[in-house]
């Protein structure tokens, strides 16, 4: 069965959401390890190329860079970590996934109305 | 690399934060204490060593990326070897010959404020844990009505 190519992207950027989700919850409970150094999830560029492409195949093989990232000049302990950034990151980061989320579940009732 | 994953670094934070602060605390309660428990001199701060794991520690799933996200934990806990300070008080019956007092070596202020960004940093892992969890609600809400 073909399935719908924005049901598809949503559920990949919601995949990718998650797995930033995971990295800013790592940087966060890290914020105090001597010399840990912030890892950052990126998708958004490759999303967007593949979603130009049309290409499904293209958007199943897509995988998220995880990428150690510095917030700031490494402190004296070594730990690069800014708190109030990765809070930032973690409240846009959490409301984007929402946003996806509820238009997966406009998406659904639409089909579900096409349907009854 | 699931939402049930997130929930777990964050929980890892918040048992090393809550380890933390119960660390300080004990510190904070000691800093009178003239005899250790050991019995050896006045009582020796400690300090809670902090240890990234990775998040594939505690989620077994093949997921490459998953491999390289990061919980915490406490590694162990540190003795101040720094040396206290020394008060005159001859008819304490800890004093010396000379009679000086050796006290422990800790510092209200410097314990004071670590209890302060231990706590801060226990609302911020308590904020991701939140995120995940409206996170799993709204998935949830996907497929109902």
């Amino acid at each position: 069965m073909k399935t719908d190519f924005t049901v598809d992207i949503l559920a990949r950027a919601m995949s990718m959401r998650l797995k930033r989700h995971g990295a800013i919850a790592g940087n966060i409970a890290n914020a105090e390890t001597p010399g840990y150094r912030p890892q950052q999830v990126a998708f958004e560029d490759q999303l967007q190329e593949v979603v130009k492409s049309g290409s499904t195949d293209r958007l199943h093989n897509m995988r998220a860079k995880v990428l150690t990232v510095d917030d700031v000049t490494p402190r004296q302990d070594g730990n690069s970590v800014d708190l109030d950034r990765q809070m930032a990151g973690l409240a846009e980061n959490s409301l984007m996934y929402n946003a996806a989320a509820e238009f997966m579940a406009r998406k659904m009732r639409m089909i579900k109305s096409v349907i009854s | 690399m699931d939402l049930i994953t997130a929930l777990k670094i964050s929980a890892s934070g918040l048992s090393a934060q809550r380890t933390r602060i119960n660390v300080l605390s004990s510190n904070l309660a000691n800093a009178n204490s003239t005899r250790s428990a050991d019995g050896s001199g006045p009582y020796q701060r400690k300090d809670p060593i902090f240890r990234e794991i990775r998040a594939s520690e505690f989620d077994s799933t093949l997921d490459r990326e998953a491999k390289k996200l990061a919980g915490v934990k406490v590694d162990g806990i540190a003795t101040d070897q720094k040396p206290g300070m020394r008060v005159y008080d001859p008819t304490h019956p800890d004093a010396d010959q000379d009679g000086y007092v050796s006290m422990p070596n800790v510092n209200m202020v410097t314990e004071l404020t670590d209890i302060m960004a231990t706590s801060r940093a226990y609302e911020a892992n308590v904020s991701a844990m939140s995120a995940a969890k409206s996170m799993i609600n709204a998935v949830l809400q996907i497929g109902k009505g």
